[in-house]
């Protein structure tokens, strides 16, 4: 009985954390709308990296599955990444018929927030936009855990809604689109398959997640991103509480942003998929099983490092 | 009455964790975000000679206006602004064998004292190679000069009106009365506004 309201405030926090994303969603397309095509991709490259490196944050976890044994978890959770010096910059390329043709280092999304500006022939001038000057980039998603029948388990992540309105410059301070997140998967005990003397548990399994956020000038999503990621894990259970665990896994995403640009004097409909990005993925992170509460964090490291951790509640 | 006051008491902690939360997640921007804005100014020509002038006069602070106003950009939020290009393209032309026109497009500030100075000299342009096209013009730092600082006293907050004036001084093979000089043309230079706004970002870490 204690515990009962945990639930609640967990999920007020983060309803919270999903809902903050939402503003920067309706900048970043007044951003965007400087750019088309090379420098769209390459000013929103790091945004891609970190919602696939958070998306695929938090999934697995420790290895041990009962084989039949009811297990239900209702599971909140924080994934985040930490921006580098390399994400705060791309080489852009001047555009809207600007003399002489320029490369520069521009700011990307999580670069700084000033304009950077580069001279051209007989006075013409060309601004490439600031960024949001980010030091992390942070997702919650919470999750429901399910299993210990014939040593599986499955796993969900749903969130969605809807903050009303669209993107629009006449709507953009109350009306800010979308949001949802829905992923499945499930992890299975190969632990049970193996001969007893084993030191470690052991479980494979796969992840799949689509996740959009905000809402463009047309009413469609502004940005969507898909992850997929399939493992195994070993863990190993130790001084009653504590976990610790490690994983190996191959992750994918891919992201799309559909924008309005006025970067060639009309208004054009700019849809960028970025190429599907693949990494190998090693988890290492430390739960911790008390009779109701249960605690993890983890550090991922992979194409872009990212941490999670969080709480869960059930049995 | 017991179950009422819980939930109030609830209720208030989860506003007052969400206040904290938000508080520890937000952090306050300035960023800098770039306006794009094309100007077109549209020339009717219909001339018997090979040298005609055909002035054209626009409010340049409407035009900027009504750009900040569709992005929500208030003026004093305008940190620089500077033309990044200029083009030109045929619009309309009757079917006729091909003119090539030569002279210069000028720009002046209405009132100010502040030109006319030369913005693109253009020699031996064909008409037709130019219809439904968008072609870069080659600009001079006399008339860029002119732009720049009508954009600069616009954000100063006067009202500049520039006249573009198409100064033509040769075209092959000559037009006469029996056979003018008929066709439409747009000019458009391209500006690039730098503003500030302040944005709160979730920045939790």
């Amino acid at each position: 009985m204690a515990f009962d309201g945990l639930p609640k405030k967990g999920f007020a926090f983060l309803v919270l954390l999903l809902c903050l994303a939402q503003p920067l969603s309706a900048q970043i397309e007044d951003q965007l709308s400087a750019y088309t095509g090379a420098n769209a991709t390459g000013y929103l490259q790091p945004f891609s990296s970190a919602f696939g490196a958070d998306l695929n944050s938090g999934i697995f976890r420790a290895a041990s599955i009962p084989k039949m044994h009811p297990k239900i978890r209702l599971e909140f959770q924080v994934m985040s990444v930490i921006f580098g010096d390399d994400d705060k910059t791309f080489r852009a390329v001047t555009e809207r018929g600007f003399t002489p043709k320029t490369y520069a280092n521009a700011p990307t999304v999580v670069g700084s927030g000033t304009a950077l500006i580069v001279e051209g022939d007989g006075g013409t001038a060309f601004a490439f936009p600031g960024g949001f000057d980010l030091h992390s980039f942070a997702l919650a998603a919470p999750q429901l855990r399910a299993g210990g029948l014939f040593g599986t388990e499955v796993i969900f992540r749903y969130f969605a809604l809807d903050v009303g309105g669209s993107g629009d410059s006449e709507s953009s301070d109350s009306g800010l689109g979308k949001i949802s997140l829905f992923g499945i998967g499930l992890k299975h005990s190969v632990s049970q398959y193996l001969p007893p003397g084993i030191p470690v548990d052991l479980s494979a399994g796969f992840f799949w997640q689509s996740f959009s956020l905000g809402e463009n000038k047309n009413g469609d999503k502004l940005i969507s991103s898909h992850a997929f990621s399939i493992g195994v894990q070993a863990s190993k259970k130790m001084a009653m509480f504590f976990e610790p665990y490690t994983g190996v896994s191959y992750d994918t995403n891919s992201m799309n942003v559909s924008y309005e640009s006025e970067a060639t004097g009309s208004t054009t409909s700019i849809d960028i998929d970025f190429e599907k990005e693949s990494s190998l993925h090693l988890t290492l992170g430390l739960g911790i099983e008390l009779p109701v509460v249960k605690g993890f964090a983890e550090y991922n490291i992979a194409g872009m490092n990212s941490f999670a951790f969080g709480l869960s509640f059930g049995i | 009455m017991k179950a009422a006051m819980k939930k109030t008491g609830l209720l208030l902690f989860l506003v007052g964790l969400i206040q904290v939360a938000g508080g520890c997640i937000m952090e306050e921007r300035v960023i800098e975000l770039v306006v794009n804005e094309t100007t077109c100014v549209d020339f009717q020509e219909n001339h018997a000679t090979v040298s005609f002038v055909n002035p054209v006069t626009i409010n340049y602070a409407n035009e900027i206006q009504k750009i900040l106003d569709d992005n929500g950009v208030a003026r004093e939020d305008i940190l620089s602004a500077r033309l990044v290009s200029a083009s030109y393209g045929v619009t309309h032309f009757p079917e006729h064998v091909d003119w090539n026109i030569t002279g210069s497009i000028t720009v002046e500030r209405v009132g100010s004292g502040d030109g006319p100075k030369t913005l693109w000299d253009y020699n031996d342009v064909s008409v037709s190679a130019a219809l439904g096209k968008k072609k870069s013009m080659v600009l001079i730092p006399d008339g860029v000069g002119v732009l720049n600082k009508a954009l600069a006293d616009f954000i100063a907050g006067e009202i500049p009106e520039l006249t573009f004036t198409v100064d033509n001084t040769g075209v092959t093979p000559s037009p006469s009365v029996g056979d003018p000089i008929v066709f439409e043309w747009k000019a458009c230079i391209v500006v690039d506004i730098v503003a500030k706004t302040d944005i709160e970002v979730p920045d939790p870490f």
